[in-house]
């Protein structure tokens, strides 16, 4: 049973899949397919990125569960059989997934669900989605003392 | 320097599929109280009024908790609740890491050696759950 990474994901370092790393003391950096505490140059202490998976990467392993939690798309039928799930369902489970990834937190999950917004600015900002102006005409309607009157 | 924003902010664990796997619907995250080991080190000869400490040369790790909004059949918190079902063996303890909303997308890799949970269901909000992981040795800073 197959599915197909829809992002790029992350694993633990190992050979297929090495993850970098970087002394903060002497500058090297490198990577590699077991795991790394000290640099080989200077024997400091260093931190070691997780691996990463690219995008795409027929993945073999609990195939299920990543489907339905929008993770990855069935790549043969037989993952589609066991996964059983609608198109729409699979929408709905990598929507939830992204709105996972991008950190949205609970008190925007209507705004970024009705696409007002598509994540956060460095600041904390909103970044404007498909319908962020027709939502803040909203608001400003509503918020307006004036009664607006529009063209049909 | 930079003051870094919380939003975005996530807790991964390892999941059976070998992929690190965020868990959903996170409100807030305690990161561990890593404290190195001391000791008293004072003597009846010593004159000075301070009581001097020594390192041992050990840190603990301590435990990083959580709190998320629960979804029981959410898959990943159902995968988070059967690790206390089912508890992994010495050796093949689970891995975490904490992916902060820098640029850079900073990590802290970790392992847990165990896991606490608690929750609360209150008329006046959400349903929520508390989660703890015991670190196994200290975090992996970058």
């Amino acid at each position: 049973m197959k599915c197909r990474l829809l992002r790029e994901e992350s694993t633990l370092p190992c050979k297929e899949y090495p993850g970098e790393w970087r002394c903060r003391k002497c500058g090297a950096s490198g990577s590699s397919g077991s795991k790394i505490t000290h640099c080989p140059e200077c024997k400091s202490l260093v931190g070691q990125r997780s691996a990463r998976v690219p995008a795409g990467t027929i993945w073999t392993l609990d195939v299920v569960s990543l489907v339905r939690q929008g993770i990855a798309v069935p790549a043969d039928e037989e993952c589609e059989r066991a996964v059983g799930m609608t198109p729409e369902q699979l929408t709905k489970a990598q929507h939830l997934q992204d709105r996972l990834r991008l950190g949205i937190t609970p008190e925007d999950f209507k705004v970024f669900d009705d696409g007002v917004m598509r994540g956060y600015k460095p600041n904390g900002d909103w970044i404007p989605g498909p319908n962020y102006e027709e939502a803040a005409w909203q608001q400003r309607k509503q918020d307006s003392p004036l009664i607006i009157v529009e063209d049909e | 320097m930079a003051i870094c924003r919380c939003k975005g902010t996530a807790l991964h664990q390892l999941a059976p599929s070998t992929l690190y796997v965020a868990i959903a619907q996170l409100i807030s995250l305690d990161l561990p109280d890593v404290e190195a080991e001391t000791f008293e080190a004072d003597t009846l000869d010593n004159t000075d009024a301070g009581i001097p400490y020594k390192g041992t040369g050990r840190v603990e790790g301590g435990s990083v908790g959580f709190e998320a909004f629960l979804d029981p059949v959410l898959e990943s918190h159902t995968e988070f609740l059967a690790l206390l079902t089912t508890p992994p063996a010495i050796g093949s303890e689970e891995s975490y890491k904490i992916i902060f909303a820098d640029t850079d997308a900073t990590e802290w890799l970790f392992t847990g050696a165990g896991l606490s949970i608690g929750g609360s269901v209150a008329l006046n909000d959400g349903l929520k759950f508390t989660g703890g992981v015991k670190l196994d040795g200290i975090p992996t800073f970058p």
